[in-house]
Order: structure tokens, then C-alpha cells, then sequence
């Protein structure tokens, strides 16, 4: 999931505006492929220990701004057009944990700041990744 | 899918089933001391062990705790019965000796891994 010059971009709370995109991934750390004596293909499966993994990238406007730790355990709101009709807005939202924050040199002028964080969700096992469609009126 | 005497134990996932080692026990030569046993000497023939190694499937934890129980209880009670294998190969005469469950894995279902020891006992 892409959000390109997304509308609304939180970070505990802090906007993390003006950002480039956000990227929202998930992978299974563990893929369970289970053989057995009846033929070649697997017979069973899986993914678990899914990991949410959200990447800010944002313009730098201000030298020395700190909008965020690695550690910082903060809710990320991430607010965007779902689709190019006008009408659809789609709202994700998620505790995460800062795992990188990351200060480059872009090309010309710009700096640009990546901001890394990893989902977690409040109820153990559950996906921490909520997800809503607005209907912009 | 496999089972076990009659049960479908292991028929909520796959499983592969391999023999043992299978042979004769016997004493290689040795030496100690002035004593020396330049032969090897025959002892008795190996029991077989068939060893099983699969997963267990369900769609919820206590569902996999209840596949867990099933199998311990057999294992518990030293049950004689058939292995039937995935392929459909049936070993005979066999006593599930060890059932050894793994982590569970939650994915869209809940899952371990396990083996068990068979061996199919002169006595």
C-alpha cells in the first residue's frame, strides 16, 4: 500500500508534514511449507509472525526539527485519496514502534528525512493495522 | 492423511514417515587391557522403529490442544495398531512410543510440527 503527497500524516500525534509517500508493507517473518509422503507439493502452508512495517518519507524544512526517536512507541495516522476518485478517502492508523530515522542529503537542495516504524496492536495477535474508507462529501 | 490404529490422529496435516536405524545390534571389536576381542559378535536383531515427522492443523488453539491430547493419550497408553502413511503404506504391529509436539505457529490457522517414535516390539 502507497500513499503518495498523502493529506494527513501523524506521528504521536506530531504532524510529519510535508511528506513524499508512506509506504505500508506486511511480510511473514516465518513461511510454513509442510511436506508429506503423498506427493511432491507441499501439504499444508502458512505465514505467521506477520510483521506491519510503515515507511515515512518526508521533506526536511526546518535544520535540526525532531519529530521522532527510535524506541518511541506512538501512533501513526496515515490519511489519503483511496483511489483518483475524488470522492473515496482512505484512513490507516496504527502503535507502532520507531525502528529508524534516517537523515539524507536528496538530490538538489532537499534533505530528506525517513522515518521507519514496525505495527503492534494493544490486543496480543490481533493486526494492528486499522483501516477505513471516508466518503469525502 | 495419516493415521494410527485405527484414527485419524494426523489427518489435519501432512506428515512423512521414514524408518529408523534397522539391523542387528552387535559389539564392534575392542581391546582393553591384555584382553582382546578381535570379532565382531552378533547380539540380537534391532526392533523395528518407524519415526513419523509432520504438522498438526487446526482453526483454533484449543482445537490444536485437543489434536495434542488425542495423540498423548495414545502414546500414554503403549496402544498396538497400523501406521497408515500419507502415500497409503501400512506398517503393522507398531507402539507409539514418544510424541514430541513443536511451537505453535499461528498463521491463518493453528499449527505445530511434531514427531513420533514408533517400534513394532517382540514383546
Amino acid at each position: 500500500m502507497i500513499w503518495i503527497d498523502p493529506d494527513e500524516c501523524t506521528l504521536g500525534g506530531v504532524s510529519l508534514s510535508p511528506v513524499r509517500e508512506v509506504t505500508l508493507s506486511q511480510r511473514a517473518e516465518n513461511v510454513l511449507v509442510s511436506y508429506g509422503d503423498a506427493g511432491p507439493h507441499p501439504g499444508f502452508v502458512d505465514a505467521s509472525r506477520i510483521r506491519s512495517t510503515f515507511v515515512v518519507r518526508r521533506d526536511v524544512v526546518q535544520a535540526g526539527e525532531h519529530v521522532a526517536q527510535v524506541g518511541d512507541r506512538v501512533s501513526l495516522a496515515v490519511g489519503g485519496g483511496a483511489s483518483l476518485l475524488p470522492s473515496e478517502r482512505l484512513r490507516v492508523s496504527c502503535l507502532v514502534v520507531v525502528t529508524k530515522n534516517e537523515w539524507r542529503a536528496g538530490t538538489g537542495s532537499a534533505f530528506v528525512n525517513t522515518i521507519e516504524c514496525v505495527g503492534y496492536a494493544s490486543v496480543a495477535g490481533a493486526d494492528p493495522v486499522t483501516i477505513t474508507r471516508e466518503e469525502v462529501v | 492423511m495419516a493415521s494410527f490404529a485405527g484414527q485419524g490422529l494426523f489427518d489435519s496435516g501432512p506428515s512423512s514417515v521414514r524408518y529408523g536405524r534397522t539391523g542387528r545390534f552387535f559389539q564392534s571389536p575392542f581391546a582393553s587391557g591384555d584382553f582382546v576381542s578381535p570379532n565382531v559378535v552378533d547380539l540380537a536383531p534391532r526392533e523395528l522403529e518407524v519415526i513419523q515427522a509432520g504438522r498438526l492443523v487446526a482453526s483454533n488453539t484449543f482445537q490444536l490442544w485437543g489434536l495434542i491430547e488425542a495423540v498423548r493419550s495414545i502414546a500414554v497408553a503403549t496402544t498396538r495398531g497400523t501406521l497408515v502413511t500419507d502415500g497409503g503404506q501400512a506398517i503393522s504391529g507398531l507402539t507409539l512410543l514418544r510424541f514430541e509436539p513443536g511451537e505453535f505457529e499461528v498463521g491463518s490457522r493453528w499449527s505445530c510440527s511434531y514427531e513420533c517414535l514408533y517400534i513394532r516390539s517382540a514383546l
